[in-house]
């Protein structure tokens, strides 16, 4: 009798088990098909590119639960230009359950960590901007790159002095002693997109046939004021004599104007950038930055998130969005100067 | 009322077990409670201590690792002033490229260096930054310091890096360090500081992940209790918490217990070189695991499982001892109840089989001694029973009765009244209403009248005589005792004596014995024939007398007094025969009351 | 051999180890502390939070003690109150356990609110609601803080100038009250004043081109919020000719731009409070709801006036740029 009664009684707990936790399983796949949860990993949430781009996507993610119905929770975080940070951040989404993440590297030499702890949690991750080697690329097949190739808007950049040097060669020349000369705001020293753009920017020169001349040249880590200090000792190194300023973004060249008109400097100097932010634009509609190259920051943002919403929902990336060798997706860019500007 | 015993004989045996176990178990528990005091007293110190150890350890590590963070910075200045600064002339060429140089090498914990003249103007800065207009870098704290005490390295508190104009959207905190330096301007030189405003973010990097256990922490203050550095420093200056960070400036090294906002504190301090800066590191004083609920819950389990196991030992061992104690008890019991052939239990330990044994031997002499005293009481009866057939012989009253008849026929009245006197106080006395005890007066009395009745039917066969002390009279005499004796000296030895026969009855005390003796002058008797009295059939079917014989005597005497007492015969052929009677000296009363 | 009684009592002791055993050995009886994480949803009143930096600072400087999972919600546009309120509805449905409110326009806010059956505890902050719905409301006192901007604009001024006063609408936020308190000290000084509300379609920069051109005189401009701040700031630097008309911008808000226009001097006086704390709190109260510990509470936080040197007192320092 009492062993009867024992056997019911375990059966009964049983049952009851097991019906929670069916229950749980069945809650949480009805919970994870209505919202989707996305983090965003910047590296300097006070660049304006990159904020600009953040801005996007947020943008984008408010019109995709507006139109799709499934909440988008959006993470973001900034580890203000410190991997350590940035890893320790990653981590936090990756326990918060994030369904993907989005990651603009520090260190794009340091993706390692980012991919290791992303493949054991089995969430995939849109790396953007700042490119992983392909080496690390290659370690899964739910790592993709969304970027702008630096090469093209480099040559982009570099046409637009070609053309205008070839539709008018004073445009340029100031001076007019048959020498274009220059000087160059780079980047990042360790960033791949500064050493490709500089080079080909200047390549591009070469290759239009326009005679240069190279003044100086300093590194200003894409920040307006550092640009804007060296700019301001160079005007004073070398008075009257800057006729084009190449840079490799427009935040940059928005430093180099600056400097131009603290010192007064009236002179017709050409300042060209790459990345078309919203300042950039500005600067090339007031005539300030003789042009930039944009890459479609909604088409970035938008790719972005449609990649990382697509891995959230289970869906196949490859369909919604095309990519080569399955993982790579480079912008569109257009070179804009002020004509283009309505 | 049998259940009643049995619960009774099962209550005291229980508290026997019971006893054993309850002094048992308290000594087990007070035991386990004792090395569960101790051990937790000892292991609460200990990890109290190495808690505090490890505290310090990590305060030590973390003292360092900011000592060799502010070396690094240090030799950084070091390096540009004496690398850089000192030795170039400024006028002729500019220092930016080593700047950039060393600045490149340290851009993870620097976020500006800067060289300024003594009048504020700035001569270089890497990376490439612009002063704010309209500011004079001279009312800066950190540029006068670094020129009061020039021959020091300064560090000024955090603060949001404000001189140069560094865009819109950013602010950083930063540590300034700034020290006097030499310009060389051509021939001249002057005086200026180099700056090196150092990355707060970078400091509060050594600090990320430094816990000391749940709800610990480690900060950082300058020498006069000013916080450098504190995990919620921003809701320190709301006020939204409360730190005891002035006090603490004031602790040497070391470990030092505070009490503050209500609750008790473990505080580490070590001092780092040069700055007077020192490391503190706060932990509550109960993060001791072993203070938990759980942990305590843990201890009771602990005492009661022992107590359990130990309860379960005493109750086994304390049932090996009682068990045997309660079938001892059993076996008594039925003993008790008069069982005496029942088996009785032995087993157990030592002692109880002992006991076992004893009480088994015991019972086993009890049932003999009852044997005894049973068969004793069935020879007693027997003699009783002879001795009552005897009180009334038939023989000796016809003859006598015969005598009286003649006497009456023959006109002798006189001796017919003397012969049936005699007679009747014979018979009394034989009766003795039952007794078997009487007095000696009564026995001599009892023989006297037989000896007349005798001697009055043997006409001058013989003679006799009674000689017996007055003292004895009252002592106690077992009865018919003496006239079988008679009877056996007249129908033994008086038949072939023609008027000379001679009985003699004699009775004497000699200390505590009693004795008697019939003598005669008879015929006398063989030993084999004496023999033959003392161990021949009984009862010997006498028709002359009482009918019982020596035999009889003797063993009555035997049963009554002991076997030590008794006939004895002493008898020669032709000579006669002297028969000794022993008894113990008694009162007669006396003799009553031991027979009750 | 036992009787009866005693096996009892040594199986009555069985259980009680046993059951010694679960209490302190396993996790079925009483559990260890799991490290509980609490989700709460902060849903502001603008459709991005670049007016939030140092609110959100807090916010997260107490996520991460408290162990709270925040979701930051903007609305799609702002101003649209019935759309926060459908987001608060919407936070709470996928398990918010509780939602810290900035609401858009209180007014309509408070009507929906207490029609509305809440699961969830609700933190008000920003602004002042008539509800009693809410568990805990932190803000600061709107007509107080109006009253020392414009006291400090009065204090600034020898003569009265005509004030315009700039605002996104009077209806959003706190801004109603905050423009009595300005309002009550310009009317004892006799100052006039013109308002200008951006929803009702005025727009900044004609106002302020028209004091050069066609010239209608000196004014001093007041603006009621951040983002209103913000442009007029922008609009005044970008040149200098400006600067000779506006007497003087006064607003609101902690952003880094705006203080440096304050460090600029394009901006004369802003009138700023400790959002990181309230950020902070928010949150704090928020959790304490949630363990169901909380007092209704309504705390007021104090609002300051601060000029270009208060910017690097040390008292300031650390409100207006939080470290985190």
């Amino acid at each position: 009798m009492k062993k009867r009664y024992i056997i019911l009684v375990a059966a009964a707990a049983a049952i009851l088990a097991g019906a929670g936790l069916w229950q749980n399983q069945a809650r949480e796949q009805k919970e994870k098909k209505q919202s989707i949860r996305i983090g965003l990993a910047l590296y300097r949430g006070d660049d304006p590119f990159i904020n600009h781009l953040r801005t996007k996507i947020e943008e984008k993610a408010k019109a995709y639960e507006q139109a799709t119905g499934i909440k988008v929770v959006l993470d973001v975080a900034d580890p203000k230009d410190n991997q350590i940070t940035q890893n320790s951040q990653v981590e936090r989404f990756l326990s918060l359950g994030c369904d993907a993440i989005c990651v603009n590297m520090v260190d794009r030499s340091a993706a390692s960590y980012v991919i290791n702890k992303a493949m054991d949690a089995e969430v995939p991750v849109v790396f953007f901007n700042r490119e992983p080697v392909e080496e690390d690329m290659k370690r899964w097949e739910h790592l993709y790159y969304v970027g702008e190739d630096a090469k093209e808007s480099a040559v982009l950049q570099g046409n637009i002095l070609v053309e205008a040097y070839q539709a008018d060669p004073r445009l340029l020349d100031l001076d007019g002693n048959g020498r274009v000369s220059y000087v160059l705001l780079e980047g990042e020293s360790s960033h791949q997109d500064s050493l490709i753009r500089t080079e080909w920017s200047v390549q591009t020169l070469k290759d239009g046939n326009i005679p240069l001349e190279k003044l100086t040249g300093g590194i200003a880590n894409w920040d307006r004021s550092q640009a804007s200090a060296l700019m301001g000792q160079w005007l004073e190194e070398h008075p009257g004599k800057i006729e084009v300023v190449i840079c490799n973004n427009d935040e940059m060249a928005l430093g180099a104007v600056d400097a131009l008109e603290r010192t007064g400097d009236i002179r017709q100097v050409k300042i060209v950038g790459i990345d078309g932010t919203p300042q950039g634009l500005e600067g090339v509609k007031k005539g300030k930055l003789f042009g930039t190259v944009q890459c479609d920051s909604d088409e970035y943002a938008e790719v972005i998130f449609n990649i990382a919403a697509a891995e959230a929902l289970g869906q196949n990336v490859q369909e919604v969005v095309g990519l080569e060798q399955g993982k790579y997706y480079q912008c569109r860019q257009r070179a804009i100067t002020e004509a283009d500007i309505p | 009322m049998e259940n009643r015993i049995k619960e009774t004989h099962h209550f005291k045996n229980n508290s026997i077990r019971t006893t054993i176990f309850i002094y048992f178990t308290v000594t087990a528990l007070a035991a386990g409670l004792l090395i569960t005091f101790f051990l937790y007293q000892r292991l609460s110190n200990q990890v109290m201590e190495v808690v505090q150890q490890e505290n310090q350890s990590l305060i030590v590590q973390a003292a360092r690792s900011v000592e060799s963070y502010l070396r690094t910075v240090m030799k950084l200045s070091d390096s540009l002033y004496y690398g850089a600064v000192k030795n170039a002339d400024l006028s002729s060429g500019s220092i930016h490229d080593e700047l950039t140089l060393l600045y490149d090498n340290n851009k993870d914990n620097v976020d500006n260096i800067a060289l300024f003249s003594e009048d504020g103007s700035m001569l270089e800065a890497v990376p490439a930054a612009r002063l704010k207009t309209n500011l004079d870098v001279t009312e800066e704290t950190w540029f006068q310091d670094a020129l009061e005490k020039t021959e020091n390295q300064h560090f000024s508190y955090p603060h949001v890096q404000y001189i140069f104009d560094s865009g819109e959207n950013q602010y950083r905190w930063v540590i300034s360090l700034s020290r006097a330096v030499e310009l060389t301007h051509g021939t001249s030189t002057g005086q200026g500081v180099l700056l090196v405003d150092i990355s707060y973010s970078s400091l509060e990097q050594l600090f990320d992940g430094v816990t000391m256990g749940t709800d610990g922490y480690v900060y950082l203050i300058s020498s006069d209790g000013e916080l450098l550095y504190h995990p919620k420093m921003q809701l320190i200056e709301s006020g939204r918490f409360r730190e005891n960070h002035m006090a603490a400036a004031g602790y040497k090294d070391g470990n030092h217990r505070e009490e503050f906002e209500g609750s008790r504190r473990i505080v580490s301090v070590k001092s780092i070189g040069y700055t007077g800066w020192k490391v503190v590191g706060v932990a509550a004083e109960n993060v001791v695991s072993l203070n938990t609920i759980r942990t305590r819950l843990f201890i009771v389990f602990l005492i009661a499982l022992i107590l359990f196991v130990l309860s379960m030992i005493n109750a086994y061992i304390s049932s090996r001892i009682t068990d045997p104690i309660k079938e001892l008890e059993k076996s008594v019991g039925i003993l008790e109840e008069g069982n005496l052939d029942a088996p009785v239990y032995m087993g157990g330990s030592y002692e109880i089989q002992h006991l076992g044994k004893s009480i088994g031997d015991m019972a086993a002499q009890i049932r003999l001694l009852m044997q005894d005293i049973v068969r004793e009481h069935e020879a007693k009866r027997k003699q009783e029973f002879d001795t009552l057939q005897s009180q009334i012989n038939p023989h000796f009253l016809y003859n006598t009765l015969d005598i009286i008849v003649w006497m009456i026929e023959n006109e002798q009245k006189a001796e017919a009244v003397k012969v049936v006197t005699a007679l009747a106080r014979f018979f009394r006395i034989s009766l003795s209403r039952g007794k078997s005890l009487i007095t000696v007066r009564d026995e001599l009395e009892h023989v006297r009248n037989y000896l007349m009745i005798q001697h009055m039917r043997f006409k001058n066969k013989f003679s006799y005589e009674i000689r017996a002390q007055e003292e004895i009279m009252e002592l106690g005499s077992l009865k018919l005792m003496l006239q079988p004796l008679v009877e056996n000296a007249i129908y033994h030895g008086m038949e072939f004596m023609d008027g000379d026969g001679e009985i003699v009855v004699e009775a004497w005390k000699d200390g505590e014995d009693l004795y008697f003796r019939v003598s005669d002058n008879g015929l006398g008797m063989t030993k084999q024939q004496v023999e033959h009295l003392f161990n021949g059939p009984s009862p010997v079917a006498s028709t002359k007398g009482s009918g019982i014989g020596v035999k009889n005597v003797n063993e009555r005497i035997k049963l009554y007094f002991g076997e030590k007492y008794g006939l004895s015969i002493d008898s020669e052929p032709d000579e006669g025969t002297r028969v000794l009677i022993h008894l113990p000296a008694i009162l007669y009363e006396q003799l009553l009351k031991k027979e009750m | 051999m036992m009787i009866k009684r005693e096996r009892l009592l040594w199986v009555i002791f069985a259980g009680v180890l046993v059951f010694l055993y679960l209490l302190s050995s396993t996790n079925l009886i009483i559990k260890e502390k799991k490290i509980e994480v609490y989700p709460v949803s902060v849903v502001i009143s603008d459709s991005s939070d670049d007016y939030y930096g140092n609110f959100r600072k807090g916010v997260e400087q107490a996520a991460s003690e408290y162990n709270v999972d925040i979701s930051f919600i903007t609305l799609y546009e702002k101003g649209d109150a019935a759309q926060q309120m459908e987001l608060v509805k919407r936070e709470i449905d996928d398990g918010a356990e509780a939602v810290i409110l900035e609401p858009a326009v209180p007014m309509e806010c408070a009507g929906v609110l207490n029609d509305a059956v809440l699961a969830s505890p609700l933190i008000i902050t920003g602004s002042n609601m008539p509800t009693e719905k809410a568990e805990c409301s932190i803000m600061i006192d709107a007509y107080k803080a109006g009253r020392k901007l414009a006291k400090a604009v009065v204090a600034d001024n020898l003569s009265a100038l005509p004030v315009c006063v700039f605002t996104e609408s009077l209806e959003y936020g706190s801004n109603r009250e905050f423009y009595d308190g300005v309002m009550s000290v310009f009317e004892e000084q006799n100052w006039k004043i013109r308002l200008y509300q951006k929803k009702a379609g005025d727009n900044f920069r004609t106002v302020i081109e028209e004091t050069v051109y066609p010239g209608n005189g000196k004014a001093m401009v007041v603006a009621l919020d951040a983002a209103s701040t913000w442009e007029a700031a922008e609009i005044i630097g970008e040149s200098p000719v400006y600067g000779d008309y506006i007497m003087g911008l006064y607003g609101t808000g902690t952003t880094p731009a705006l203080l440096n226009h304050l460090d600029e001097g394009t901006i004369k006086g802003l009138l700023v409070s400790n959002q990181f704390d309230n950020g902070y709190l928010c949150v704090e109260k928020a959790v304490k709801a949630i363990r169901k510990q909380s007092v209704k509470e309504h705390l007021i936080l104090d609002s300051y006036l601060i000029k270009r040197t208060d910017l690097r007192d040390r008292k300031f320092e650390k409100m207006l740029y939080p470290m985190d």
